[in-house]
């Protein structure tokens, strides 16, 4: 695969830490949360790599130009519609989360809505551009925020105050039956390369899809959810981790940078993660815009040459984030998260089997 | 074309307004407090004394040779009404941001921790790697004590917990974060550093630590139980011993220590805790002259005092039911959860058996034989 492939894997697995995924982990810590994982990594897998599989059969071909090839208008309808909903929940989760963290950590006296229009805005200008350049906004930032989240990564594997006991005694539950919220919100962390079903279309070269990209997404994925599990008990402790609202970034505040220009990690941590959580808002809004475009398309709303179609769903969006989000208290956000988080993983089996039958009849 | 640019500069012109909502305070109309202190009073309705050290920042140098402090104290029913009113005591916003070391009295330990402590927990600007320690004889004044050493630019008391100043075996540090999970957790006690001063001396004197278990149960550490704790918990890797015997008077400067130890429970016997300590050293003082023939001597003798005093101090922790150093963590962390590991820990933890190794080992004589 190309390297905008891995772009697209990386993101999902450094983004996912500042949403609820986490947490939802640290509720079942007592229960499967590890056997959880450790499924959901080896399925995920599987599945990503039948997914782009497929998708490599067909270069220069997204989701939605498959769909109406090979199968009848009442199909692919209802099946763009619910994606791109579920892609747009996706996109909204990060917003949501991470204005609530600004408003907590950085600019405590700036107001919500404002927080949430900054956000939005420079994400509208993102998901109106082509996928060609939306791919390459994600290599700049991604090239320039994930080497720093490294770091600081390695940093906290490395630092004093991280209690290796404590990563043992959350061990010592290995024995539990899996459970399938913590499974569902496990699954979030590596199906990054989901989003091929547009980006796919500027893949017109012909890719390949061997061991090699599996092994690499399984260590990878691996090496995120271990990270993204484990850090934080080792600094938290593990009995009453559950209580922390933001564990990730009380993580990032334990941690000293002696001759660092900030000696708070949490600062850069937090801003680096703005930076992936921004990538992670416009590859899945953009997805959302390229699918909806598919469905609904009004062909005479033109201004000078230009069809406005896209504006309309910008500001669908623009609406949906600043009613939904000054809205939800941060335990009800915390809730439903974890209601589309339990809803993404049978969606993913959806898309699955939709390619795998579109492959037979293409075959045919 | 130009129709477009006028466009243009009106949708940015337009949207600065959207950049006037943040609430800028310049730097001299922020007052930044560098450490908080909480005392406990006999009033019972207001039952919190606070009191917060603010920097006043100077121009220049030469303007103030000494750093200058402002106090302010109040008395509360809560940490938080406390700090609203103090922001009516003085004209600047009170900013928590380098607020890097809280101060506990000793009249408010008795108290219930996980009560007092929670505002530090909650409010988001007191960051999770402030340092936290308990003063005597109280934490005001402690705040209030300026040592002659402190420099502008400096506070006395960051340099004795940042490792940037004195760094030695006797302090034990706690963060924030720290503390707070030995609060919460089971199976590791929290530990604290003791700030000692007194009205005649301006010095702070940081070498003892208080170790607590629920909420009435502490223990103080002396001097020299400070040391072994910093020793065994692996947080100081140079130490000194001292080996008296006979006429002989000896002191050696550990530079490098490692421990490790492992809980064993064998069926139908007393659990042990095995415990490896290795220490490689130099001598620093001793009363005769050091031939090499004498080092191997002066290695077993050592490891003999080491191997009685840390089997002491073991003691003395499993005597008042104390965990500073995480064995029951340790306990919890080596056995599969298929049963209440926990509830098992507390019936083995007093029938414990310590097997120290202590194998000292010393490498050279130092300058002179």
């Amino acid at each position: 695969m190309n390297r905008y492939f891995y772009y697209l894997l990386a993101v999902n697995m450094v983004a996912h830490i500042i949403t609820s995924v986490p947490m939802v982990l640290f509720e079942a810590r007592k229960g499967g949360a590890i056997v959880s994982m450790i499924l959901s990594l080896i399925l995920g897998t599987i599945m990503i790599y039948w997914i782009t599989k497929i998708f490599t059969c067909f270069p220069g071909k997204g989701y939605p130009e498959l769909l109406k090839e090979y199968t009848s208008k009442w199909i692919s309808f209802p099946l763009l519609l619910s994606t791109a909903l579920v892609w747009f929940t996706a996109g909204l989760i990060t917003v949501i989360t991470y204005s609530a963290l600004l408003r907590r950590f950085l600019t405590p006296e700036m107001p919500l809505m404002g927080i949430i229009s900054m956000i939005v805005l420079f994400v509208s200008f993102g998901i109106l551009m082509n996928s060609r350049s939306v791919l390459y906004t994600v290599e700049i930032v991604a090239l320039l925020s994930i080497p720093f989240t490294i770091f600081i990564f390695i940093k906290m594997y490395l630092d004093k105050g991280m209690n290796w006991d404590f990563v043992r005694e959350a061990m010592m539950y290995i024995g539990n039956m899996p459970d399938y919220p913590s499974f569902s919100a496990s699954l979030y962390v590596i199906l990054g390369p989901a989003n091929l079903i547009i980006f796919n279309r500027v893949f017109t070269d012909k890719q390949k899809m061997t061991w090699k990209q599996l092994l690499i997404i399984g260590i990878t994925g691996a090496f995120a959810l271990f990270t993204s599990y484990f850090i934080p008990i080792g600094f938290q402790g593990f009995q009453h981790i559950n209580h922390l609202v933001h564990p990730w970034f009380l993580t990032a505040d334990s941690i000293r940078m002696k001759f660092g220009f900030i000696e708070r990690v949490l600062f850069i941590f937090a801003l680096v993660n703005l930076a992936v959580s921004f990538l992670s808002i416009l590859v899945h809004w953009h997805v959302t815009t390229e699918l909806l475009k598919n469905i609904i398309w009004f062909k005479k709303f033109q201004w000078k040459g230009y069809n406005l179609t896209p504006l309309v769903f910008v500001v669908l969006f623009w609406i949906g984030s600043l009613v939904i989000i000054p809205y939800l208290t941060e335990p009800q956000l915390h809730t439903y998260t974890e209601y589309a988080l339990n809803f993404l993983s049978p969606y993913v089996l959806v898309i699955l089997f939709s390619l795998l039958w579109i492959k037979k009849r293409a075959r045919a | 074309m130009n129709r477009k640019i006028l466009f243009l500069v009106v949708v940015v012109l337009t949207s600065m307004t959207l950049i006037s909502g943040c609430g800028f305070k310049d730097i001299d109309k922020r007052g930044f407090v560098v450490a908080v202190g909480v005392d406990g009073t006999k009033n019972k309705k207001k039952p919190y004394r606070l009191t917060l050290k603010l920097a006043v920042p100077t121009g220049t140098f030469k303007q103030s040779p000494k750093p200058t402090y402002a106090y302010l104290s109040i008395e509360s029913a809560t940490l938080a009404e406390g700090i609203r009113i103090l922001k009516t005591h003085t004209d600047k916003e009170l900013d928590f941001a380098h607020a890097k070391v809280i101060v506990l009295g000793e009249s408010i330990l008795e108290r219930d921790m996980k009560e007092t402590f929670d505002i530090f927990l909650r409010r988001r600007d007191f960051q999770g790697i402030a340092w936290i320690a308990v003063g005597e004889p109280s934490a005001e004044g402690i705040l209030k004590t300026n040592p002659t050493t402190d420099l502008p630019g400096s506070n006395a008391l960051f340099n004795i917990f940042s490792n940037e100043g004195t760094e030695s075996a006797y302090i034990v540090t706690t963060y924030l974060y720290d503390f707070s999970r030995r609060l919460f957790e089971a199976g590791l006690d929290p530990i604290l550093p003791i700030i000692r001063t007194t009205e005649k001396t301006n010095e702070y004197r940081t070498n003892q630590a208080i170790v607590f278990k629920d909420d009435k149960k502490q223990l103080k550490l002396n001097t020299e139980d400070t040391k072994f704790y910093n020793i065994l918990s692996e947080n100081e890797t140079k130490a000194d011993i001292e080996v008296s015997k006979k006429e002989l008077l000896f002191a050696i400067a550990a530079n490098n220590i490692k421990v490790n130890y492992k809980i064993l429970t064998p069926a139908n016997k007393q659990p042990v805790l095995k415990m490896n300590i290795d220490i490689q050293g130099i001598v620093e003082e001793s009363t005769e002259r050091v031939t090499p023939e004498k080092l191997k001597d002066y290695s077993r003798d050592a490891s003999e005092v080491a191997q009685k005093r840390f089997t002491h101090f073991l003691k003395l922790l499993q005597e008042n039911e104390v965990d500073p150093l995480g064995f029951g963590l340790r306990y919890k962390a080596t056995r599969l959860h298929n049963r209440d590991t926990e509830a098992e820990w507390q019936r083995i933890y007093p029938q414990l058996k310590f097997d120290v190794n202590a194998k000292v080992k010393v490498k050279s004589p130092g300058v002179i034989e």
